[in-house]
């Protein structure tokens, strides 16, 4: 571990920032990585570490439970088109959303969670109370 | 003031997603999981285009409805690619 970094903090002062030394469930067992930017996915936060790996919150130990997530509502059209044209690029770049830990990987799931609780919810709303 | 509302409408995404797979999808499960997502996007859209639709609302989100169900299916291909290839 260099000097530098700082372990990130558990529940009481979540969450980590961008410097600091997370912990998470990784293939191999648990992992460590510095955090080099925090931001919000279309579901959770996503911590992007300084070799590039995407850690999605829930995996990193000690984030708090439920996690903090955002409504399908909370997203904006602009913004799902947008995660949409890149999801569709990195196919046709031909990268594998097999590589864990990397942006596609990282993208199609959040992807298939927010399309899953966006339509599934939607058609399962109660009728408006009159 | 406690929100208990809000707590379990968290505990209740969490557990909707837990229970479809889609939290921490392994490697090996993402052409399943995106050919289940299709079909919910696909009831959805049925839903839409019976229903009759008359605010602009409804109309945005068949056309969302369909867009997403256009990615999905892009996606499925490069997946299933991708697969016969690390199955090679």
């Amino acid at each position: 571990m260099r000097p530098t970094e700082k372990q990130a903090g558990t529940a009481a002062n979540w969450s980590p920032e961008e410097g600091q030394i997370i912990t998470f469930r990784s293939l191999n067992g648990l992992s460590n990585g510095i955090v080099k930017e925090v931001r919000w996915g279309l579901v959770w936060r996503d911590f992007i570490l300084d070799d590039g790996r995407v850690i999605p919150e829930h995996k990193i130990l000690d984030h708090p439970e439920p996690p903090v997530w955002r409504t399908a509502e909370e997203v904006t059209q602009d913004e799902r088109e947008a995660w949409e044209r890149r999801l569709v690029s990195m196919a046709e770049a031909g990268l594998d959303p097999r590589d864990q830990e990397q942006s596609f990987w990282a993208e199609l799931n959040q992807y298939l969670a927010y399309t899953y609780l966006r339509f599934k919810q939607a058609g399962s709303k109660p009728p408006d109370p009159e | 003031m406690s929100r208990p509302h809000e707590e379990s409408e968290k505990e209740r995404v969490w557990r909707v997603l837990s229970e479809a797979g889609l939290i921490d999808i392994p490697p090996d499960e993402f052409a399943e999981r995106i050919k289940e997502a299709k079909h919910v996007v696909m009831g959805r859209l049925s839903e839409l285009l019976e229903a009759t639709l008359e605010a602009t609302t409804d109309i945005q989100e068949r056309e969302s409805a369909a867009y997403s169900l256009a990615t999905l299916k892009k996606l499925e291909g490069t997946v299933s690619r991708s697969g016969r290839r690390s199955s090679d």
